[in-house]
């Protein structure tokens, strides 16, 4: 037991009279007085209802909250509109995805095993989307509780991902697969961040956006419809925790520019990491999927759409930092030399 | 940055040739070949949906997991082949019988399937004009704060062990993401109620600050648990009932009767959890015992406080139904307390001497 109360209420005379007080109806009503500042608060679009945006006025609101344990290591703009947002749009992966139409179509064998290798992927790495965030949320002040509502409801939006994966995998007939130690490595840095906003860039605007390029791509290529929903149910999770990273970014360039060096060095490792993520069964798996098959021409159409989610996924990382006013991120970015050694650094210069 | 990759593999030309090698077409797919057990595993109940019990079967399921863990500390999904060159995450807690429950799974779906958002789901209109005189709703207010400071802290306590448990233990780590994510709707909730209108928030209660650390510093997860399910949640759960059984007005039954909804998946599993626990470890029934004392003594103090006893008899018309209602909450919670192995807890507990005395008797 690390914290022991400040009395022993079993012997404790002032409780024992003020519990006779109470009885006797003679009330302290101190609290009555609270003295806090009353306020008119009322929703604004009563559709809508009251959003903690309604509540931002006066002492209760955010906007003037001081740099008590640092709001810029934490804050981001529009962070009370995400926390709406993710409660109103929570679903469940065991009713909203209708399982039983699996049995309708028909699947060869290689592209459920690709399937299942891609959801054996996802079911990995989307539960650090809550280590990370509960990991950092307990140690954040309370005062940033929209910060800390809007972490919780990532928590759930990520269990749940990770859930509806798995019972994917569980679901086709092949069963989890191999997981896989690059992704780990990459996993552990995220979860060794230094600090929060160091473990946000790359969690959020780096990983996330990379996962979330890969779902627009994975319900692109999914080979059923039961599975185009799963991945139209997590997108917009995901973007939404993309966005809070991205502006959780802007708001600490417009607030502590002093900042940048330290989350350039946290970046170029977590690019470091992210390259040796380049792992053969991970592409290969899209690679199947996209080509809808193994024959020589399917692995050259599927090498080409894969290519194109790659080459993707890099531009709009780019486009991210640039929105985030990190623009100055792009020269020293390790994915900049990659991409012309690979020959595909043109194609991504002409996307930004 | 702590980790740091072995190697720059922006510089590294096998990875670059590696990439080559796949863009040219020469695909390994050996990993086609590495299947582990097949599953096509489909809702018992279609109505029902897929669940996670329905899914826990053969060798995904959890009920083979040795009581400790040791043969991964990765991120790896529970039932995956496990290559070699998996690193460790660090996971602290990684003893089965320290966190399980074999109801964890069915109140995760529970959790999703109850979903509900404050912003639109209370009806908010139904406070206005405010249904019942300024003394009760400002009663209602402080009670509303003291609320808030309960969902920040069990929100807080939830996040602070999820991230240490070990990924085999993943629907327990689920129903923690759900716990966050209820207790966090607390505080919004509450903080909601407590400003609409023309409202303002109450004065803090240091009692409650004091039992509410008590909580959060458990030294262990299972006392941790117990702590916060049997004990605070009792607690929650008692004022949800009261909140609905007292209200006015259409927003505030919403409000007392989801909250006592919530906070019953807590008990729920709280009980489970300590149950199966002290099954597997019954040496343990001591130090969980010695836990709750203290925060049973810091719950007296927050019952006694001024700031919540005095709201509760302006609401409930006196002092006497609140000794009642005291009462009622206590025994529920002994009585969980002895579903959960703990035995009968009402003799050794400053709750029982506080009740005597409100009761006048000084024995």
């Amino acid at each position: 037991m690390s914290y022991y109360g400040s009395a022993d209420y079993r012997y404790n005379d002032d409780l024992a009279l003020r519990m006779r007080d109470i009885k006797k109806g003679n009330l302290d009503l101190g609290w009555l007085k609270a003295g806090t500042e009353s306020r008119k608060f009322a929703a604004e679009n009563k559709k809508r209802g009251l959003t903690y945006m309604d509540l931002n006025q006066g002492s209760y609101g955010y906007d003037d909250l001081p740099e008590l344990n640092r709001k810029t290591d934490v804050w981001a703009y529009k962070v009370a509109s995400f926390t709406e947002e993710a409660m109103s749009r929570q679903w469940d992966a065991t009713t909203d995805v209708p399982w039983n139409d699996l049995d309708k179509y028909e699947r060869s064998d290689e592209i459920e095993i690709a399937f299942a290798q891609l959801c054996t992927f996802f079911t990995e790495v989307e539960l650090i989307a809550t280590d990370l965030p509960a990991k950092w949320l307990w140690r954040m002040n309370n005062q940033f509780s929209e910060v800390k509502h809007f972490i919780a409801t990532q928590a759930m939006d990520e269990a749940r991902h990770a859930e509806v994966f798995r019972k994917r995998a569980l679901a086709g007939g092949v069963g989890l697969m191999e997981a896989l130690p690059q992704t780990e490595h990459s996993l552990k840095a995220i979860l060794d961040g230094d600090t929060y906003s160091e473990a946000s860039a790359f969690m959020h605007l780096l990983a996330e956006g990379n996962v979330l390029t890969m779902f627009r791509f994975s319900e692109f290529i999914s080979p059923t419809p039961v599975d185009k929903r799963i991945f139209q149910l997590v997108m917009q999770d995901e973007a939404r925790h993309v966005s809070y990273g991205m502006q959780h970014l802007k708001w600490i360039m417009d607030h502590a520019p002093e900042q940048k060096e330290q989350l350039h060095r946290a970046l170029d490792e977590g690019e470091n990491v992210t390259i040796n993520q380049f792992d053969a069964a991970l592409t290969e798996c899209m690679i199947v999927l996209a080509g809808k098959g193994t024959r020589p021409e399917q692995i050259q159409e599927g090498i080409k759409i894969v290519g194109n989610m790659q080459a993707k996924q890099i531009t709009e990382y780019f486009h991210r930092l640039e929105r985030a006013g990190f623009a100055e991120r792009i020269p020293r970015s390790k994915f900049t030399p990659m991409m012309a050694d690979l020959g595909i650094g043109q194609g991504v210069k002409a996307a930004l | 940055m702590s980790y740091i990759a072995p190697k720059d593999y922006a510089a590294d030309p096998e990875i670059v040739a590696k990439i080559l090698r796949t863009v040219s077409g020469q695909l390994e797919l050996d990993w086609m070949k590495r299947v582990g057990e097949p599953a096509a595993f489909r809702p018992s109940q279609p109505t029902r949906g897929l669940t996670l019990d329905d899914i826990n079967q053969g060798g995904y399921a959890p009920d083979k997991l040795p009581d400790v863990i040791r043969h991964n500390f990765s991120m790896a999904p529970r039932g995956a082949l496990l290559p070699p060159g998996l690193p460790s995450l660090g996971y602290r807690v990684n003893r089965k019988s320290d966190v399980w429950a074999d109801v964890a799974a069915s109140l995760f779906e529970e959790a999703k399937s109850r979903r509900w958002a404050p912003a639109r789901d209370v009806p908010w209109a139904a406070l206005d004009p405010v249904p019942h005189g300024e003394q009760h709703e400002l009663a209602l207010r402080q009670l509303a704060t003291g609320l808030i400071s309960t969902g920040l802290v069990c929100c807080d306590l939830a996040a602070s062990w999820e991230w240490r448990m070990n990924q085999e233990f993943h629907e327990i780590k689920y129903l923690l993401c759900a716990q966050m994510f209820d207790a966090a709707r607390i505080a919004e909730a509450f903080r909601k109620r407590a400003l609409y209108g023309g409202g303002s928030l109450g004065v803090d209660s240091r009692p409650l600050g004091e039992l509410l650390k008590s909580v959060f510093l458990s030294e262990t997860y299972p006392e941790a648990s117990a702590a916060m399910n049997l004990l605070v949640f009792s607690w929650v759960q008692a004022l949800g009932r009261h909140w609905a059984a007292t209200a006015t007005n259409a927003a505030d039954l919403y409000l007392g009767t989801q909250l006592a909804q919530d906070a019953t998946r807590f008990l729920s599993y709280g009980v489970d959890h300590v149950r199966s626990h002290l099954h597997a470890r019954p040496l343990q029934a001591e130090a969980l015992a010695d836990h709750l004392d203290l925060c049973e003594n810091a719950w007296v103090g927050t019952l006694g406080a001024p700031e919540v006893i005095e709201p509760l008899v302006l609401l409930s018309g006196g002092f006497e139904p609140v000794a009642a209602f005291y009462a009622r909450t206590a025994d529920e919670y002994f009585r969980r307390c002895d579903a959960a192995g703990l035995g009968d807890r009402r003799d050794a507990s400053a709750l029982t001497s506080f009740l005597r005395m409100l009761q006048g008797d000084s024995r």
